[in-house]
């Protein structure tokens, strides 16, 4: 017979096991949720995004802290699943009485810990995320920040690219999930805006976890267009590649990529068969700019990671603290509402240039790098590059 | 889009030549169902390891004529001895307990093999480069086509002769079909059973890790690639029917025709599409198309 | 006697729960309304698994549908609460009404192949309907009623909904239904033969079973202000399926405090180990080869052998 006694154990265990290990809240410290994946298909991004905001942290720290408090990170893995996300993010707050959240990677980790930010009212700076329907007026409230580009941004710098070469029949090719559709719409928007006899020919939409493109490849290759739109992102991208070379696809179209197909850790990881030409974007790349700011930049993090080539991926960690930081020492505290106040407007030096966070959506004016890879002409670097790169800025095409 | 010819052949290659790819990973993981009567979920994170383990010896043996071939069979080989551990140290002792055991045991391999992946390999996306001679395409006549796509269309069907061969022709074979059938009967006739359980399951991990290790080239590593292929290839299984290697095969090639034709006729809705095939076959043939109904 | 002496036990678990927001902080608060969402999940599975030992593999199905239409009636089409969380947990049980209809024809492996099969199906189309579930954004900002819209009334609110649930759930497995049940898992030919429509005691199963899940479901929605494509995924019926199995499904109680195990397993190892899967998986290993009943079979035999 079974019992109701074990109702008890129920209780019993809730009770015991889940005896809180609450984190001594100690005053003089500044504790930030980080909520990056470490686990799961996510997991390439956010061991670097950690690895930028620890490695700013120790900066401050080392510089004595933010207004004589230091700060101090605590992880959890977000696992690129909203539910987990949400249940982390929480947890944070609650348990481990975080001051700030930062992190996420996809559009619906920033949507599912804005959430949370919003019903806790903590902080919540996106460093990755960027769907635009995160900052949209229904969405929108005060305890949200973004510091990543927006799709508006990514697709819109693509538009601005195809207008510049000429393009006049283009494809697409993006994941049929919120990400491609959100740079579908900026695309073509600004594409109709600033290229108004530019055709959009075939629209191609591979679904979520497909590892198979050639079906897309070959639609693509019969419609007869001059260039292609792709949002295949550096996570699909090598499989793209080596499906669609073979059938010369690179040699017949102009392509140019969003998603960081352009960082320098897949360059290096692809090498030879990064098709040559294609036009790709990334968030840094260790190269370009040659300013005194990102040299240091590249320099520390060269320390910090043990390795030669720095990847692009830590510095979106880096800079959401950077605003963070920034913002409490304009505000003298570590006050919610204050910080607020603070980075609402506020402008601060990133590595990589000058970034203002406006105050009417909370949207950084973050652009992105842009070049068209080539097989780089340095010894010690035998990888593609992007050359020629430029920074497409983000104030014209973020709306 | 049937007025242009050469469209539709190169969508049916493209069909066909996937399928090929998922029909020798799909081939394993029937035939596990069939024999072992276990749902193994870890058979996405074998073809995961086979990728993997196929990365590595491709560096491991570059500069040897034939070395990423060499790399294809060590992978084969390399997921046949795990599985071997995996199976005398732990699975055997599974067979005589409910599905569900079974089935929370290739939950728990799952998670330590993708684990296992991460430790070993990293996070980043890896990319095996193509072979040797197979980087460009074959005129077929009609119009070029990649030829290390071809190639996988015909190592698929190579494993389907092979497969049909040793289940039908061999006396191995038939212990195969026999344990598929009636386990009690063959244990009477004096034949070791769990002997045919172990080599049907290292045989069947072989296959993922070889079609990992085909795939290697044309796909990209990274985690999360066991999830994906994992739940196509029970697509397969289920719409051929478990345990049947014809409908293994007659099941990938519908997915992957589905798959290129499915982009050009019915954009946007494959994937709904697919579950409820899934979903009209198991109501109205549940032993699949090609499968025989269970003698109640 | 045995029965008063369990309600008294009940009573106190009851009480027990009740005092957490009383005695905790913010953080266990939360943690244990989780957990409670996912007792009564995991219980509402353990009527198919363990009473009627049909594996099923999609009862996140129920589970999403119940979490969608309540996010979508009381956000989009604005119904009173009572109406639109009603009305959500009678959607479950029409949809796992007509999805059971077809999976109890079929048996063992088949049926849990067609309950993979029908969930799958459910996800695929929560992703594509993105004009009524935001698609993989994840329908979030969802129009929880002020009156529960904080965490200690919402954690009450939880506890009365499982407590009423566990106590209808508990109710019906000790009916004669519930022997009925448990008679055609025992002995498929048996019970028909003596004249029991198998199926159809089967069917209703099922539909008890997917009406719980979506009371979860719907709860689950109201706890975060948001419902994700991930909570229709397979995964999450497998992991629904580990929570029985670790708790044990042998047992009433056991599938729930299998779910506590889990999501306290989960938090607690995710903060020591970045390869916290493999210790999950090795610990379900263990429970595999050495406790096979599960915690509460563990806790069973121990008991017995006090006595």
């Amino acid at each position: 017979m079974i019992t109701k006694k074990r109702l008890m154990a129920v209780a019993a265990l809730t009770a015991t096991t889940a005896i809180p290990t609450f984190a001594a809240a100690d005053e003089g410290v500044i504790r930030i949720g980080a909520l990056y994946p470490t686990s799961g298909p996510c997991q390439m991004i956010g061991d670097f995004a950690l690895q930028g905001t620890q490695m700013l942290v120790d900066e401050v720290n080392a510089a004595g802290g933010v207004n004589g408090q230091m700060l101090e990170v605590v992880h959890r893995d977000s696992r690129c699943d909203p539910a987990e996300a949400t249940a982390m993010a929480r947890d944070l707050i609650a348990r481990e009485d975080v001051d700030f959240l930062v992190g996420g990677v996809s559009s619906s980790v920033g949507q599912a810990i804005s959430a949370v930010s919003r019903t806790e009212e903590v902080i919540y700076i996106a460093s990755i995320p960027k769907t635009v329907q995160m900052t949209t007026p229904e969405n929108l409230h005060p305890y949200v920040f973004r510091s990543a580009a927006n799709t508006n941004t990514e697709g819109g710098s693509a538009a601005v690219l195809a207008d510049r070469l000429g393009l006049d029949r283009i494809c697409t090719i993006l994941m049929d999930y919120s990400y491609g559709h959100s740079l579908n719409e900026a695309f073509t928007s600004t594409l109709a805006e600033i290229r108004p006899d530019a055709e959009i020919v075939v629209q191609e939409w591979p679904q979520n976890g497909t590892t198979d493109y050639t079906a897309h490849i070959t639609n693509i290759m019969a419609a007869g267009c001059d260039g292609v739109f792709s949002g295949v992102w550096a996570g699909l991208f090598p499989a793209f590649a080596s499906q669609a070379g073979p059938f010369g696809f690179f040699d017949q179209v102009t392509y140019i990529t969003a998603g960081e197909v352009g960082s320098p850790e897949l360059a290096e990881q692809m090498g030879a068969d990064m098709p040559e030409g294609i036009w790709a974007n990334s968030y840094e790349v260790f190269y370009y700019p040659d300013t005194p700011a990102h040299n240091d930049f590249v320099a520390d993090l060269q320390e910090e990671l043990g390795v030669e080539h720095t990847p692009s991926w830590p510095v979106t960690g880096y800079v959401a603290l950077q605003w963070l930081v920034e913002a409490m020492e304009l505000a003298g505290s570590a006050e919610t509402d204050a910080v607020i106040a603070a980075l609402e407007g506020l402008s601060i030096e990133t590595p990589i240039g000058t970034q203002t966070m406006r105050a009417s959506d909370h949207q950084a004016n973050r652009g992105q790098f842009w070049g068209q890879m080539h097989m780089s002409d340095d010894d010690a670097y035998p990888y593609p590059v992007m050359d020629p790169v430029e920074y497409i800025p983000a104030d014209e095409l973020m709306d | 889009m049937f007025n242009n010819p050469v469209l539709t052949f190169i969508q049916l290659m493209n069909g066909i030549s996937l399928g090929m790819n998922l029909f020798i990973i799909a081939a394993g993981l029937t035939l596990i169902l069939g024999v072992l009567r276990v749902l193994n979920f870890a058979h996405g994170a074998f073809y995961m390891m086979g990728g993997y383990i196929c990365f590595s010896l491709v560096g491991l043996f570059a500069g040897l004529p034939g070395g990423f071939w060499l790399a294809v069979v060590g992978s084969a080989i390399a997921l046949a001895a795990f599985a071997w551990v995996v199976e005398t140290t732990m699975l055997r002792h599974l067979y005589d307990r409910d599905h569900l055991y079974q089935l929370l045991f290739t939950f728990a391999l799952v998670m330590i093999i993708s684990d296992l992946v991460r430790f070993n390999w990293g996070t980043n996306v890896l990319s095996v480069s193509l072979p040797n001679g197979f980087r460009g395409a074959t005129d077929l006549g009609i119009s070029f086509y990649p030829t290390y796509r071809l190639l996988l269309t015909g190592m698929g069907i190579f494993v389907a002769i092979s497969m049909w061969y040793f289940v039908n022709k061999t006396r191995a074979g038939r212990f195969v079909r026999a344990a598929r059938q009636d386990r009690e009967m063959l244990e009477s006739l004096g034949i070791n059973v769990g002997r045919v359980y172990m080599l049907v399951f290292v045989a069947g991990s072989a296959l993922a890790g070889l079609g990992g290790a085909l795939a290697a080239p044309a796909v990209s590593l990274a985690p999360g690639m066991d999830a994906e292929i994992i739940v196509q290839c029970f697509i397969i299984v289920i719409i051929g029917g478990l345990g049947s290697l014809g409908g293994a095969f007659v099941g990938a090639l519908m997915l992957g025709l589905l798959k290129s034709f499915g982009v050009m006729l019915i954009p946007n809705f494959e994937i709904v599409l697919i579950y409820l095939m899934m979903v009209i076959v198991l109501m109205f043939r549940p032993w699949g198309l090609l499968g025989k109904p269970e003698a109640k | 006697m045995i029965t008063q002496r369990n309600m008294i036990l009940l009573g106190i678990a009851f009480v027990a729960l009740a005092l957490v927001p009383a005695v905790s902080g913010l953080f266990l608060v939360y943690l244990v309304t989780e957990i409670m969402i996912f007792a009564l999940f995991a219980l509402s599975f353990n009527l198919l698994l363990g009473y009627g030992g049909l594996i099923s593999f999609g009862h996140a199905a129920y589970f999403a549908i119940g979490a969608y239409a309540c996010a979508v009636l009381l956000t989009t089409l604005g119904w009173p609460f009572l109406f639109g969380f009603g009305a959500a947990i009678l959607l479950s049980a029409v949809s796992a009404a007509v999805i059971g209809y077809f999976c109890v024809k079929l048996t063992e492996i088949y049926f849990s192949m067609l309950t993979l099969a029908f969930a799958q199906l459910v996800w695929a189309i929560a992703f594509k309907w993105v004009a009524v579930t935001n698609g993989d954004t994840g329908f979030t900002g969802v129009a929880v009623p002020g009156w529960m819209d904080e965490p200690v009334r919402f954690f009450y609110f939880t506890l009365i909904v499982l407590a009423v649930c566990a106590y209808m759930l508990w109710r019906i497995v000790n009916s004669a239904y519930g022997m009925t049940l448990v008679a055609t898992r025992e002995n498929y030919n048996r019970a028909e033969f003596i004249g029991v429509n198998v199926r159809r005691i089967q069917l209703v199963a099922f539909v008890l079973a997917g009406t719980f899940a979506g009371v979860a479901g719907a709860l689950f929605t109201l706890f975060n202000h948001a419902v994700f494509v991930e909570n229709a995924w397979w995964t999450q019926s497998a992991e629904v399926m580990i929570m029985s199995i670790l708790g044990g499904v042998g047992s009433f109680v056991g599938p729930a405090v299998g779910a506590a195990i889990l999501l306290i397993l989960d938090r607690s190892l995710a903060e020591i180990t970045v390869y916290w899967p493999t210790v999950l998986g090795i610990i379900l290993l263990a429970v595999l080869f050495f406790f096979p009943e599960g915690l509460m079979g563990v806790a069973k035999k121990a008991g017995r052998k006090g006595k």
